[in-house]
């Protein structure tokens, strides 16, 4: 059969990208992690016996394949080839080779045509603990940040390897629900190799890689098509981040030449001891997946499609740290490259980048105990706005890159006994525009019980606001009040609300797109008719 | 015969019965003669502009057709899109809204995820309440359900003098935390009646007694939204039925699969969104109870879409919510959320009308985008180019230019072979293996997404019948089974109209809920029992507007339950044993945990169980219950042809089948395929590794005779 006619390439890519999203589906449905059940936090992909990434499903948190695809390639460099055996699986949770954190399991599985390995299967997922101190972000090194995981064989010949198995059961806090999950991720894997091996009897294939090699061929080319149509020349950009005590910088300077776009963070300030690094791989992932965004939002998921991209960061920088600094709040770094990509982008595909997003999202926990004594931990994200587009105002209240967003008010107020006095859009804090940024959230929460409840706050852009494009406004600041007072209370620590305090969080808007003087007078009008503004040109 | 013989209560049935499916093309009517057991059906366009006059004409002819009075008429089920259209056209009524201080924009921040991980200039939908017309009141009710601040009717006042000062006439009001105490909004209720009779008021404790403010302030705003339509229409629609001399009980099918009183209608009119498509669920469940099939997969297809649902045990599989006016076709999250019992149903955006492309990767792609009704494929011959599913099927020869749509319409071949050899042209290939692509692609579209489903829901499709239906449906399901690895298929006779006769076999129902999060353990029994007593009168107060007593209503119990800690619910059903041993919480224990380990693959034993919320839903035996309705309908345009060439993919060509006029077929016949099976609704294509046996319904039963890829004539 010719596997690379327009009709049969379709039908069995189509069919490849379902056996991965079926196999997520069954992992979301059966692990116990609510992180990756209701936030997605996972990712299955398909690579090819190199490694080489060939389908990712598109459940889940999008940015996190382009990590796992090199973790599968860093296990190769550990255990070649010729090693595997059917049904053998390598896990690992280093930092530098896996999803960022030690909180993400990768498992690597092989598949087989009779001898022959065809490719192998890779999970990651959020695990519900992995020891260590809790996920802090003022960790000084990675070893606070729990146990670390080199590649290591959990299973030989689909028999489970019971010391590593032991191993993890008594450095975690839950150890039946991490190694259920961890199961669960290989039986994930299984089904995938199932559902494989039916797609190949039923197209009477003994090979697939023909078909991989026609994905990656026309994934690459569409890439490359796109990048050869924006002007050619270097796009630099930078952005000040909150930082941990300090603010810091990261840079970038992309250069387009031909079909070619190479990245290079070179600048950016210098890795700093509290766990917001990020590792060499979360920053590759991270840009790739915003290159995604811009290049080709509608096209598909795979090592082709970012074969004509480069990415470099000096090591020992906030975006390419080295062992063993710590790592595992990196998103309060990674996810400014969403924003500092876009302006560097933006004079070169001024229809394809939005403006800077108010991001990264605010992540909360709450810890108290509830009216029966019983003690509670609550997680919340809340976002900022959306960065202006080229044809539209910004969504507001809209997470980037993450995905996740609040719980409902009457669901927070029922774990937590907290009261929501306010959840609303912060007026005038869209950057200006011809399109205006999205709005930020206000939301005020009082503590009406006797006893005090205990926050940890993960916030930014207090100082820096997401900014605008082509004249664009910036996006309004971030704000943190106890009882109406500012700097109270660290935007990056622990803090406590006694009984009867009020805070108030609110989220920074997104960057307006163009000049004001440009803005249809009627969108003007309505943004004051409906109090998106308070007053023109706000 | 005496009008008294017509009147519709619980103990006498009618001699005629009428179901009426308003859809987007047609509306289709069948008429059941219950003393004789038979079934008569017509299909006429509808009148989109006014909906009443397509239902009024299509009875009068139908009445005219069969030579039946309309006074003998005793009683018209009635299904309708104008909700559904009415919220994606938005044309329904300026509402406002009434909610807690600080919480108004609740509505417009949503949910805060992106429902595409790569589009940076998605859209979401408009909230039906511009944030000029959401106003706040001075109250507040915790969590608990205690008073944090008082009502304040002056604000109440204001709020509701300022709407309508602005012209607002119907008002949706929802309050913070109101599940848990509705004190608030029901003296807002109380004082808008006094103080603004002239005003339409939804209150979300009535609407949606359920967690989660966006939804529910969604929810009971698109009931607010479309009441004043609906009472405008349901009301005329029985007074012109009344002007025909029609004395009997008209009734509306609801999303859940059930009907109710025109009054309850007009109560929760957005509870009826989804009611042409349950109405087909709801046929599929008879068939499968008349066969007795305790595992059915209902596929319905039409021009632009197709619906899946899982029935079990004759029970079609039922959600607590719905997703509205998707601004992304067929993409969850991207519509508007509906808090109301619905039958489930899996929405793929592939139909007869989608349009076959070669994207930028120079690969073939079929759908979303489709040619619709207007101008359709091209083969209608009403000046679409683009090349559809249709165009496909009848390039294949798998349909007839001869008979297609009632006669209504005959397929010009020549416009179809121009867009297919477009297609072709761009895709360098020949025309048969183009039109073969699309179709397998546009197959292995849906066998994926429902492949998925399954899989979301812990169900082995290799145990299930699937049952096709819809305009397209029975072209396609023989191929969707085959790659499924679904052994048998059932074509309803009258597939093409099957919706219009599930809604004469729906029972009468009413469903109540409210959440009411709790610790199993921190609730004692008697307070279930009187939960859920309450939520069975609530039920009953309306399914007794349909003259039913209380004697012959059957109520369901259920509730949604969690291990602490977990976001995820379960809904499980109290059974008759759980509810006879008055709720013990150690039964109750047992059931989640055997479902959990069900779908999840393993239960955890010893965890802390959280109920949020509890569901009532009641059912009655409706007008027609108990009749064995047999079908007499005669198509009158039956094929000429015999036999023609038809392709078919497990022979990946052209392969000689015979061709027969559905409707000349008698119980018993049985045909090995490759065959095709004509009526004037729908074409069914079964191919060589199938074996048919027509039912004493007239009813198409298939048996694939292999698994998998059957391979008889390549192998041969």
């Amino acid at each position: 059969m010719n596997v690379t006619d327009s009709v049969t390439l379709s039908i069995l890519w189509t069919r490849l990208q379902s056996v991965v999203d079926e196999a997520a589906t069954v992992l979301m449905r059966t692990a116990f992690s609510t992180i990756v059940r209701e936030s997605g936090d996972l990712t299955v992909l398909l690579t090819d016996p190199a490694g080489v990434t060939v389908a990712q499903t598109r459940k889940g948190v999008g940015s996190l394949g382009p990590a796992i695809g090199t973790s599968v390639r860093a296990v190769l460099a550990e255990f070649p080839l010729e090693t595997w055996q059917p049904g053998d699986v390598v896990l690992t949770n280093d930092p530098w080779i896996a999803a960022g954190h030690t909180g993400d399991m990768v498992t690597v599985r092989p598949f087989f045509f009779g001898t022959r390995c065809l490719g192998f299967i890779a999970v990651a997922a959020h695990v519900p603990d992995i020891g260590g101190r809790l996920a802090p972000s003022n960790a000084r090194e990675v070893y606070e940040e729990g146990i670390i995981f080199p590649p290591t064989h959990l299973f030989r010949a689909d028999q489970a390897v019971q010391p590593i198995i032991k191993l993890i059961e008594k450095n975690v806090r839950v150890p039946d629900q991490v190694m259920g999950d961890i199961l669960a991720q290989v039986s994930c894997a299984r089904q995938c190799e199932m559902r494989l091996l039916q797609l190949m009897h039923e197209y009477k294939l003994d090979d697939l890689a023909p078909l991989f090699l026609a994905i990656l061929e026309r994934s690459e080319q569409a890439v490359r098509e796109t990048i050869a149509s924006l002007p050619d020349g270097r796009y630099p950009a930078q952005v000040v981040t909150d930082g941990f005590n300090t603010p810091l910088l990261i840079k970038v300077m992309i250069t387009i030449a031909g079909e070619q776009m190479d990245v290079d963070y070179a600048g950016t300030s210098e890795q700093v001891a509290a766990g917001i690094n990020s590792v060499l791989n979360y920053t590759r992932a991270y840009t790739f997946y915003t290159l995604k965004c811009v290049l080709d939002p509608h096209g598909p998921n795979n090592d082709g499609s970012m074969r004509p991209v480069t990415v470099s960061a000096p090591p020992g920088s906030l975006l390419n740290a080295t062992f063993p600094a710590p790592v595992y709040a990196r998103s309060q770094s990674g996810h400014y490259l969403g924003s500092v990509l876009m302006s560097a982008l933006a004079p070169a595909a001024a229809n394809r980048v939005i403006a800077c997003c108010g991001s990264p999202s605010n992540r909360t926990v709450i810890n108290g105990r509830r009216p029966d004594g019983k003690a509670y931990s609550f997680l919340m994200f809340t976002s900022g706005g959306f960065g202006a587009r080229s044809n539209s105002d910004g969504l507001s209240c809209t997470p980037f890159p993450s995905n996740t967003g609040a719980a409902p008010v009457e669901v927070m107020e029922r774990e937590t006994g907290l009261v929501v006095l306010e959840k609303s859009l912060a007026p005038n804090s869209g950057g200006v525009g011809k399109f205006r940024g999205g709005l930020g959230m206000r939301l005020r929460v009082e503590n009406p019980m006797a006893e005090s409840v205990r926050l940890s706050i993960r916030m930014d852009r207090l100082d820096n606001g997401a900014a605008g494009i082509f004249g664009g406004g910036d996006g309004g600041f971030a704000d943190l009040r106890l009882n109406d007072k500012q700097n109270v209370i660290s935007p990056k620590g622990e803090s406590e609300m006694k009984s009867g305090d009020i805070i108030t969080v609110v989220t920074p808007g997104g960057g307006g797109y163009g000049k004001l003087t440009d803005r249809d007078p009627h969108l003007a009008a309505q943004d004051i008719a409906q109090g998106y503004t308070t007053a023109p040109g706000l | 015969m005496t009008t008294a013989d017509n009147v519709v209560n619980s103990n006498k049935v009618p001699k005629f019965a009428v179901g009426v499916d308003v859809g987007g093309t047609f509306t289709d009517l069948v008429l059941a003669d219950l003393p004789r057991c038979e079934l008569h059906r017509f299909k006429t366009l509808t009148t989109p502009g006014e909906p009443s006059r397509g239902v009024i004409n299509g009875l009068t002819r139908l009445a005219a057709q069969t030579g039946i009075a309309i006074s003998d008429i005793g009683y018209v089920v009635h299904a309708t899109t104008l909700v559904t259209n009415a919220i994606i056209e938005r044309k329904g009524t300026p509402t406002g809204l009434i909610t807690t201080a600080g919480m108004r924009d609740v509505l417009e921040i949503g949910r805060e995820p992106r429902y595409d991980l790569y589009d940076l200039y998605l859209t979401r939908p408009e909230p039906l309440v511009a944030r000029s017309l959401r106003l706040e009141v001075q109250e507040r009710v915790r969590a608990d359900g205690s008073v944090h601040v008082p009502l304040d009717l002056a604000s109440v006042e204001s709020a509701a003098s300022s709407l309508i000062d602005r012209g607002i006439r119907t008002v949706a009001v929802c309050l913070i935390n109101s599940y848990r105490n509705q004190a608030h909004e029901s003296a807002i209720k109380e004082y808008l009646a006094t103080r603004f009779p002239q005003l339409d008021v939804s209150i979300s404790s009535e609407i949606s007694r359920e967690a989660g403010e966006y939804e529910r302030t969604s929810t009971t705003v698109a009931n607010a939204y479309v009441r004043p339509m609906v009472r405008g229409y349901l009301t005329q629609l029985e007074s012109e039925l009344k002007q025909l001399g029609f004395e009997g009980a008209l009734e509306i099918m609801l999303s859940d699969g059930g009907v109710c009183s025109v009054a309850t209608a007009i109560h929760f009119p957005v509870r009826l969104i989804e009611s042409g498509p349950a109405a087909g669920v709801r046929a599929a469940a008879f068939m499968a109870e008349q066969l007795g099939l305790s595992r059915v997969l209902s596929f319905d297809m039409g021009g632009t879409t197709a619906k899946i649902s899982f029935v079990d045990d004759g029970i079609p599989a039922s959600a607590a919510w719905f997703e509205a006016a998707r601004v992304d076709r067929a993409r969850q999250g991207s519509g508007l959320p509906l808090q109301i019992p619905t039958v489930e149903l899996l929405e793929i955006g592939a139909g007869g009308g989608s349009i076959a492309s070669v994207d930028r990767l120079g690969l073939l792609k079929v759908g979303p985008e489709s040619a619709g009704a207007d101008p359709g494929p091209a083969c209608y011959g009403r000046g679409g180019q683009e090349p559809t599913i249709t165009d496909a099927h009848l390039q294949l020869g798998i349909l007839s230019p001869a008979i297609f749509g009632f006669g209504a319409l005959s397929l010009d071949t020549g416009a179809c072979a121009a867009a297919v050899g477009r297609l072709a042209a761009d895709l360098r290939l020949s025309q048969q293996d183009a039109a073969a692509g699309v179709v397998g692609l546009v197959n292995e579209h849906m066998t994926n997404a429902v492949r998925l489903y399954a899989a979301e829901r812990a169900r082995d499709l290799r145990n299930y019948t699937l049952v096709a239906y819809g305009g397209a449906g029975p072209v396609h399901a023989y191929e969707l089974a085959r790659i499924l690895g679904i052994r048998r298929l059932i074509y309803p006779w009258g597939a093409g109209t099957l919706s219009a006769f599930g809604l004469l076999m729906s029972p009468r129902s009413m469903s109540a809920s409210r959440s009411l999060p709790v610790r199993l353990g921190e609730i004692t029994s008697i307070e279930i029992a009187q939960l859920i007593s309450a939520l069975e009168d609530e039920c009953y107060a309306d399914l007794s507007t349909t003259g039913v007593s209380r004697d012959v209503c059957t109520s369901h119990a259920s509730v949604t339950l969690r291990y602490a800690g977990q976001g995820h619910e379960l809904s499980l059903p109290l059974s008759k044993t759980i509810r006879q041993d008055g709720y013990q919480d150690g039964a109750i224990r047992d059931d989640f945990e055997s479902l959990y380990a069900a779908v999840f693959g393993r239960a955890l034993h010893g965890l802390p169980l959280e109920a949020v919320t509890w569901r009532v839903q009641m059912t009655a035996p409706s007008a027609t219950s108990g009749s064995v309705i047999k079908d007499v309908s005669v198509s009158t345009s039956a094929s000429m042809e015999r036999r023609r060439d038809v392709y078919f993919h497990e022979c990946q060509g052209l392969i000689g089948s015979d061709i027969h006029p559905w409707d000349q077929l008698q119980s018993g016949q049985t045909f090995s395929g490759p065959a095709v099976f004509e009526s004037e609704d729908c074409t069914v294509a079964v191919g060589p590794a199938g074996l048919i046996t027509v039912d004493s319904f007239r009813n198409l039963v298939v048996e694939i005779r292999e698994n998998g890829a059957a391979t008889a004539s390549r192998s041969a």
